[in-house]
């Protein structure tokens, strides 16, 4: 027993609550349960819930990060870049990939702490726990329901 | 008898070995009663809450994740049953009065509890306990005659730990009141 039980600690109550003698089942108490068996299945094991509230997470995560860039970023240079490489020669289409990744580097590098980074981090992290707390809470109420 | 742990039945089981569900009702089957018979207060009913609680855990057994130890999954599911069946019956009235709980001298309970016989004993510890409601009369079994922690009482009733302690701080308190009451009482018809 741990220090902080002290108050409820009481060998005499202990002793003398377990002198009455408790009721005792039957016998063949076991036998009755295990003949309701057979007329029922072992239910097969419950699907996870459909929707992974992490995935809801990491689906609101790269929205928010998706919204946040187009909003704020002009992609305008890509297509320009797109139609400049095209014209003559189709093997410049690979400076388009070039192009692409300079236009993301640029736009993170310019990230800073806004109020959207600031909501999308609150975002994250309320997710972060909400799944928690939901996995949680489903598990309590699994042996809830019976 | 003695016992396996309940995961290596419960392997059994979801093998497909349904026999083996037999050692776990065996091994719990008393304390599952226990449970039913202090929250309903009526033998054949609780016999029937344990038969009934032994087939959902059955049915149930494969969603058992193994997080919890099985036999406080399994008590929590025979608490919530009969909890059930008990408010089907009537409203429980379960609230104590704290008036009730006045001055009382552990030692001196103990010494006249001590002078009576075993049979006496017996009669007033039931006739003091059938007063509590019933889940004080559970709680009451669970801690001190069981032996259960207060992490596993809290596990099958639900209550917070702070909460079960309280509420066994209270009730332990009541008990000793009422014994006192009790044994004054039979004083003064013996007297």
């Amino acid at each position: 027993m741990d220090k902080n039980n002290t108050h409820i600690e009481d060998d005499f109550l202990k002793k003398l609550i377990s002198l009455p003698e408790d009721e005792k089942l039957p016998d063949n108490f076991t036998p009755k349960v295990m003949a309701g068996l057979p007329k029922v299945a072992i239910a097969p094991v419950e699907a996870k819930n459909k929707i992974d509230l992490r995935i809801i997470g990491l689906i609101a995560a790269v929205s928010i990060t998706a919204i946040f860039i187009f909003f704020n970023f002009d992609f305008s240079g890509i297509f320009k870049a797109a139609a400049e490489t095209s014209e003559n020669n189709p093997v410049k289409y690979l400076n388009l990939l070039t192009s692409i990744s300079k236009s993301f580097s640029d736009g993170f590098s310019e990230i800073k702490i806004t109020s959207i980074t600031i909501t999308a981090v609150i975002s994250l992290v309320s997710l972060y726990f909400a799944d928690k707390y939901f996995k949680r809470w489903f598990n309590h109420n699994h042996t809830e329901a019976f | 008898m003695t016992f396996r742990d309940d995961s290596f039945y419960i392997g059994q089981v979801l093998g497909g070995d349904q026999s083996a569900y037999s050692a776990l009702v065996d091994k719990h089957k008393e304390m599952v009663f226990t449970i039913a018979v202090k929250i309903l207060r009526h033998r054949e009913e609780a016999e029937e809450v344990a038969q009934d609680v032994f087939l959902k855990a059955f049915k149930a057994l494969s969603s058992f994740k193994g997080d919890a130890k099985f036999s406080t999954w399994l008590y929590r599911i025979a608490y919530n049953t009969a909890i059930s069946q008990s408010r089907r019956k009537k409203p429980v009235f379960s609230a104590i009065d704290d008036e009730m709980i006045d001055n009382y001298t552990t030692d001196a309970i103990g010494k006249s509890v001590n002078e009576l016989g075993r049979e006496e004993q017996i009669t007033a510890v039931n006739k003091v306990m059938e007063k509590l409601p019933k889940e004080e009369n559970l709680l009451l079994t669970l801690f001190y005659k069981n032996e259960k922690s207060i992490e596993d009482i809290s596990e099958i009733t639900g209550y917070s730990q702070s909460n079960v302690k309280v509420k066994l701080y209270r009730i332990r308190k009541r008990m000793y009141d009422d014994l006192k009451r009790y044994l004054e009482k039979a004083e003064e018809q013996h007297g």
